[in-house]
């Protein structure tokens, strides 16, 4: 019960902490390619409202692809820290 | 194992190894494709502002042929205001000379002039524009085609400005 014990305890956690981070990891990624798929519906407004010579919505869609693209900077950067630390 | 080239001991590289993508480079990837799509809609936005800005300078005439080049219910293309910018001359009658900007409002396809029906017909999704007015009549296309206005000068015609 002394030493043996705790270094069970100790092995346990570790798993433990290490599944649950796997779990942010893998739902960070899910996250990502969820915006990036956002980023091509935007992607292909946009190319049709060029295509059709109505241009009003351009601005607005290169506006919401840039908001995503910091969005998945910010999730992976918090990947890349979790990960670093 | 006489078969292994001898290359092969010094470099014991495994397909299986090489090829294994980490979490991290597909990450990596991502984050690349996020940036790609996000600098093609940055592009595209560019683009328009700049044909917006083209599209603002004062167009000059200019001669698009003669009269008896085109028979009756015949068509043809010429580019105005500038090269690259495809308009379509139609000549519905045998005084009456019609012209529009030939890319459809939908998505920038060619139309052509269907001279049984008297109108313009965009191929890619069956747009249909009416050849007098160029309104729409049928199809997606969301606006008219850009009008270009005609001057007869003795068997000359002209372009001279455009109606968008």
């Amino acid at each position: 019960m002394g030493s043996g014990h705790s270094e069970v305890i100790n092995t346990r956690r570790v798993r433990a902490e290490r599944a649950q981070g796997m779990t942010v990891v893998y739902a960070i990624m899910v996250a990502v390619i969820l915006l990036i798929l956002l980023q091509f519906l935007l992607l292909m407004v946009a190319l049709e409202d060029f295509l059709s010579g109505s241009r009003a919505l351009l601005w607005g869609a290169a506006a919401g692809s840039g908001a995503c693209f910091a969005a998945a900077c910010w999730l992976i950067r918090y990947i890349t820290v979790r990960r670093s630390t | 194992m006489a078969d292994v080239p001898a290359w092969k001991d010094d470099f014991p590289i495994s397909w299986a190894d090489d090829h294994y993508v980490t979490r991290r480079e597909f990450t990596k990837s991502l984050v690349l494709v996020s940036c790609a799509t996000f600098c093609a809609n940055g592009a595209l936005a560019g683009m328009g502002a700049l044909e917006a800005a083209k599209s603002g300078v004062v167009t000059e005439p200019k001669k698009i042929g003669l009269v008896t080049d085109l028979p009756v219910g015949g068509s043809r293309v010429f580019e105005y205001p500038s090269a690259g910018d495809p308009c379509l001359l139609v000549r519905i009658d045998a005084d009456r000379f019609v012209a529009f900007g030939q890319k459809c409002t939908h998505l920038g396809c060619p139309v052509v002039y269907r001279k049984e029906k008297k109108q313009l017909h965009c191929p890619c999704h069956e747009g249909t524009f009416n050849a007098e007015d160029g309104k729409v009549i049928a199809g997606p296309p969301p606006r008219p085609l850009p009008r270009i206005d005609l001057e007869r000068k003795g068997d000359e015609l002209w372009a001279v400005a455009i109606r968008k």
